[in-house]
């Protein structure tokens, strides 16, 4: 397909944009929690890749390419956040609502709690524990994904697990 | 926290390696884990794909998905079939479609492999009373059915298509479709599990030619075909499953 799109027919990029939008809009919204701007993270990743696809030096690997856009989209997201000191912390939880009132009410809590714990991790560590943990991957695929070692994303995985239990602890007391 | 559960939680020890303390600790991580996956499914807006066109000017309308295929010519077979939402005729024509087939499973010669860049195995259908009826021809860069039939002869300026027959086993899902790069990478496709024995398949039209695709169980989780012979990494973490079709005989 990238092929396609570099030999003259631009059209064939609405495949790849089709093919991928879905698991770039998760991974975006799992790291900014902001559904708005996780559309503008994956629509801005799409635009560049498209205007930097001879860049991509394994078109039968894009996707893991674009994903590594949209991640720097996102991380380049957060620090402006943080930049800006709009906690993240005061982001809406995006916890589904299900079943009895009261064990939705626990469950907001409780996804609030994990939220804001989530959102005071550094990017890459907020990166690859979602990668890890949430969306289930092993650190071969991370690996592969972002270009990044095993053993430094067992490192990043290992300081937000700390992290998190650390924050958690507080949450409780 | 102790080594062990670290280990635990990379997936590099059993759950069975930890002590009743860790245990503990090690099943309250994982219902954390659970907590955030709970906010599944996350949906991009719709309209995300068309924003992206026009900002690039190629904002011309997507192809339409070709795969949710009408029979080409009055009673032929249908090669899909709604799952979840199933409707009467549709489900009809489901069974129209496979009685009369039976599904043939043809190695791909090393030749074909190697011109394909991918070989794996090509699923052609042939009538029933065809016994044997695809050969290979030795040097031949595709295989030649001799007797192969697609299921509907298509138009004169139709594309010829091949029903491929997808099958995947996944007793707990509720739909498995498939998206490949016949669909737009849409899971246009519903398979079926008509008996509920788990096993999900169905026909999909598909041009000559080599194609990439993979199930999409419960309408989020991409899942490579563990049955197909040959697949390619889609850099993303995924494996691409990858059948080649032949072109019917006399197209």
């Amino acid at each position: 397909m990238v092929r396609e799109v570099l030999d003259g027919r631009p059209d064939s990029y609405r495949f790849l944009v089709e093919r991928y939008q879905e698991v770039l809009y998760r991974h975006a919204m799992r790291m900014t929690r902001q559904p708005d701007d996780a559309a503008d993270i994956v629509q801005r990743a799409l635009v560049k890749g498209y205007r930097r696809l001879k860049d991509c030096r394994h078109p039968d690997r894009v996707g893991g390419w674009l994903f590594r856009i949209t991640s720097n989209l996102c991380k380049d997201y957060l620090k402006d956040r943080r930049r800006d000191e709009v906690g993240l912390e005061d982001a809406p939880a995006l916890v589904a609502p299900r079943g009895d009132p009261e064990d939705e009410l626990d469950r907001s809590e409780l996804g609030l709690v994990l939220d804001r714990a989530l959102a005071r991790l550094s990017e890459d560590q907020r990166e690859a524990f979602v990668l890890k943990h949430v969306e289930d991957r092993s650190y071969e695929e991370m690996a592969e994904m972002l270009e990044v070692s095993v053993s430094a994303l067992k490192m990043r995985v290992h300081r937000a697990r700390e992290q998190l239990r650390d924050l958690l602890s507080e949450y409780s007391r | 926290m102790s080594e062990r559960i670290e280990r635990y939680l990379d997936g590099e020890i059993g759950i069975e390696d930890l002590g009743p303390e860790e245990l503990r600790e090690a099943r309250a991580w994982e219902a954390m884990f659970a907590e955030f996956r709970a906010r599944e499914p996350v949906r991009a807006p719709a309209g995300l794909g068309d924003r992206v066109m026009a900002e690039l000017g190629l904002a011309e309308p997507a192809p339409p998905p070709e795969p949710r295929a009408e029979p080409e010519t009055p009673g032929a077979p249908a090669p899909t079939a709604d799952g979840g939402s199933v409707r009467h005729g549709a489900r009809r024509v489901w069974h129209a479609a496979t009685w009369p087939f039976r599904p043939i499973r043809v190695p791909v010669p090393p030749a074909l492999a190697l011109a394909a860049g991918a070989a794996l195995a090509l699923v052609l259908f042939v009538w029933r009373s065809g016994a044997f009826p695809i050969g290979s021809r030795a040097g031949s860069s595709l295989i030649e059915p001799a007797s192969v039939t697609t299921a509907s002869p298509p138009p004169a300026a139709a594309p010829p298509r091949v029903y491929v027959e997808l099958r995947l086993n996944a007793p707990n899902a509720h739909s498995v479709a498939v998206a490949g790069d016949f669909t737009n990478w849409k899971p246009t496709i519903q398979l079926q599990d008509p008996d509920g024995d788990g096993v999900w398949s169905g026909l999909v039209p598909m041009g000559p030619g080599v194609h990439q695709y993979m199930f999409v169980v419960n309408g989020t989780r991409w899942v490579t075909d563990p049955g197909a012979e040959r697949h390619v990494d889609d850099g993303f973490g995924h494996r691409n499953a990858v059948v080649a079709v032949a072109a019917p005989a006399g197209a």
